[in-house]
């Protein structure tokens, strides 16, 4: 502030001045002689006095005048002094008076800038008050865009300058700030070579930028302006002054920016964990607290599920054999930023087990001491019994093919062996293909599976008759009957009906089932088929003498479920793929499929089919066992 | 050199006969069973020196048999090779943790190599 005055010196200084003391002494020196002479000079006249004394007198004379004559002349030059002071004290206290108004002005200004947190509100505030600060027609904010690497016009006021709209780096005056990062006046806008392509069309006159500056970095431009044909002309000090006035304004731009940073942030991170399919949570570590978020949580409290609240707790639901896996990860992830995404099994509410996905990133302080860890959870129970299932399928069909495989591969094997019989090689030779049709067989099943499961099978419905179907399945049957020394009986409903159906898929049915009670049933055993019907539907079942089918397994039957030990589900006669692929069939015939069975005593296997045949729906209807 | 009494447990009958018939033209004495059950009254009665064991057979699984395989004190020391078409490890592992003294992937066996399998194996018997 002290440099606004300029070399100007003080009045203090002034006074004290070796000139004015010396002056002071001289006069009074001076008008003390005069008065002293004079006195002395009318005491003696009237006397005779020599020449000597009257030339004396005389010199004396002049010597009081010439004292008197500087006097007046010191006088004068005070007086001339004094003047100039007093004009440039005046000048002084005039421009004190100046600053202190802009001072007022300046803090004002800045007191509305820091209330202001929302950078629109803000930006319009700014230009408002640089506007008023410096008494001008217009103001104009240029915010520097760093990733375009431009000017963004953010906001004006008094000019009609395009608001949104982009100036490039290089021209114009809020260019050459920038270059500079320095302030530039232009008194004569028009002629002025700084002037901006975009802007020539404004009736600007003058103008002022000053950089907005914020900790060495530039956020913008500040460019206040005078329109029309006025003349005026902006000065130096008016620039200083808008230059502190954009300081704070960077400040102000610079926080605001933060602020709303801050809020777009939160409100992101609000929509995503509402819309998010997990429980997210936030752990405090030091105070060993959490929060949860989502809508995901919301449903849990619903159901009063448990959310752990402490570390303790959550280690209590963590399955005992995964503790040490999901404590090691952890640990690592909080040690050196190792990635936390594990999986592992945690108690429900239920005391069952679920298996989740839990991914997580621990926000550190200035020292990289981890503070809190931020994470979401996920179910994925179903998904893992899903992969677990496709890999069992995998499995399961992986040996399926490849017991007919090993089937051809060691008859030819032995086929090739020149010291066959005759007869032998006929039947390696049967055998063989007799494998490779079953391993085709085996090939179609598993595409019929793929389609049914798709519900992309196609059905070619036609009217048979089950009765002389079946009995073809039995008589193809014979030769294994004989060799077992089993006995299958067929009866059937007098006038039974035709039915509207896939004649391969049905024949399917009927023969996995009966190789099955064929497979099931001891050395000489008997197995029955009967068929009958209602109104609406045909029955077909058939009971067996076998050892039975224990009651907890009998509602696995029909699923897919190839584990190794539900040796039930597995065919290595017949047709292949078990009673999951006959249930589909069945259902999509529009049937339904069941079991009755007593352990010891026998099972009876059957399904039934709609008259009309309806290609394909799932309805459940009476003659369906669950 | 007396011959090796094999006793086959395959409920497949086709891989039962080509088996059979196989390791018969090796020299080997073939006892078959079409299952678990069958098969442990086998080897109860036949005295077989080895036990050629599918795993998956309707009825009593394969695991289930040699668990009892090796549970009976009949058939406690007869060595059991799995001959089975699934290469899941965990079933292999299974197997091997119930006794069982080697696994053998049938579709990538000729039936000579079966044969030599089967030898060796009881070579290793007697050396041990």
């Amino acid at each position: 502030m002290a440099n606004l005055f300029g070399n100007i010196g003080d009045i203090g200084q002034l006074k004290d001045s070796l000139l004015l003391r010396l002056n002071r002494i001289y006069c009074t020196l001076a008008v003390g002689a005069a008065l002293a002479i004079s006195f002395e000079l009318f005491l003696e006249t009237g006397s005779a006095d020599s020449l000597e004394i009257q030339r004396s007198r005389c010199f004396i004379l002049f010597l009081v005048i010439f004292l008197l004559a500087g006097a007046f002349v010191c006088g004068l030059y005070i007086a001339r002094q004094a003047k100039i002071f007093a004009r440039k004290s005046e000048e002084l206290l005039f421009e004190a008076k100046q600053r202190t108004t802009e001072i007022a002005a300046l803090y004002d200004t800045s007191q509305d800038i820091s209330g202001r947190h929302r950078l629109s509100s803000l930006l319009e505030t700014i230009v408002g008050r640089a506007k008023t600060l410096l008494d001008a027609s217009g103001c104009a904010l240029f915010l520097f865009d760093k990733a375009n690497k431009d000017f963004e016009i953010a906001v004006e006021i008094g000019v009609g300058i395009p608001v949104g709209s982009h100036i490039p780096l290089d021209e114009g005056l809020a260019g050459q700030v920038a270059k500079n990062m320095a302030p530039l006046i232009v008194n004569d806008y028009r002629r002025s070579p700084f002037r901006s392509k975009a802007l020539q069309q404004y009736p600007i006159s003058a103008a002022v930028c000053v950089p907005m500056i914020r900790d060495g970095e530039l956020i913008g431009v500040l460019g206040v302006n005078e329109c029309g044909n006025t003349k005026r002309k902006f000065a130096d000090a008016e620039a200083r002054l808008l230059s502190l006035f954009a300081h704070n304004a960077a400040s102000a731009v610079f926080n605001a920016r933060l602020m709303d940073a801050l809020q777009n942030s939160k409100e992101r991170f609000r929509i995503a964990a509402e819309c998010a399919s997990d429980i997210v949570y936030d752990w405090d570590l030091p105070t060993d607290s959490v929060k949860y978020f989502g809508a995901v949580t919301e449903r849990a409290r619903e159901k009063h599920s448990f959310l752990p609240e402490t570390r303790k707790e959550y280690w209590d639901i963590v399955h005992p054999e995964d503790r040490d896996r999901v404590r090691r990860a952890l640990e690592e992830h909080l040690k050196d930023g190792t990635p936390f995404s594990v999986e592992y099994r945690i108690l429900d509410e239920n005391g069952s087990h679920i298996i989740i996905s839990d991914r997580a990133t621990a926000i550190r302080n200035s020292r990289g001491v981890p503070v809190k860890l931020i994470g979401a959870v996920s179910n994925i129970t179903e998904r893992k019994q899903a992969e677990q299932m496709k890999s069992d399928f995998v499995s399961f069909v992986t040996h399926q093919l490849r017991t007919p495989l090993s089937g051809v591969k060691w008859m030819l094997e032995l086929a090739a062996d020149s010291t066959n019989s005759p007869e032998d090689l006929e039947s390696f030779i049967r055998d063989a293909r007799l494998s490779t049709d079953r391993l085709i067989g085996l090939v179609n099943d598993l595409l019929d599976l793929s389609r049914l499961e798709r519900g992309k099978l196609q059905i070619n419905p036609e009217d048979i008759e089950m009765d002389a179907l079946t009995r073809g399945v039995i008589e193809e049957m014979h030769p294994l009957l004989s060799e077992k020394e089993q006995s299958l009986s067929c009866q059937v409903a007098a006038h039974f009906p035709v039915v509207s159906a896939d004649a391969q898929l049905l024949r399917q049915v009927i023969l996995n089932f009966t190789s099955n009670a064929m497979k099931y049933t001891p050395r000489g055993g008997e197995m029955k088929i009967r068929m009958h019907y209602d109104d609406a539907f045909v029955y077909w079942e058939i009971e067996d003498t076998g050892i039975g089918i224990p009651k907890s397994d009998q509602t696995m039957l029909f699923e897919k479920f190839y584990r190794a030990g539900n040796a039930i589900a597995v065919e290595t006669e017949g047709t292949g793929l078990g009673l999951y692929l006959i249930r589909l069939i069945v259902e999509r015939l529009g049937g339904s499929i069941g079991c009755e069975s007593r352990e010891g005593v026998g099972s009876t296997f059957k399904f039934s089919l709609p008259l009309h045949g309806n290609g394909g729906s799932n309805e459940q209807h009476p003659g369906s066992v669950n | 050199m007396s011959s090796i009494r094999a006793l086959l447990i395959e409920d497949d009958r086709f891989l039962r006969k080509a088996c059979e018939v196989g390791l018969k033209k090796q020299g080997f004495v073939v006892l078959t069973a079409e299952d678990g059950e069958s098969g442990i009254q086998q080897a109860m009665d036949g005295s077989p020196d080895i036990i050629l064991l599918d795993m998956l057979m309707p009825g009593l699984s394969g695991i289930e048999t040699l668990k009892v395989l090796k549970s009976e004190e009949r058939t406690r020391a007869i060595p059991v090779v799995i001959l089975s078409n699934s290469s899941v490890e965990a079933d292999i592992q299974k197997a091997m943790d119930l006794g069982a003294a080697g696994y053998l992937v049938k579709a990538s066996l000729s039936l000579q190599e079966l044969g030599r399998h089967v030898r060796s194996f009881l070579d290793k018997q007697s050396d041990s």
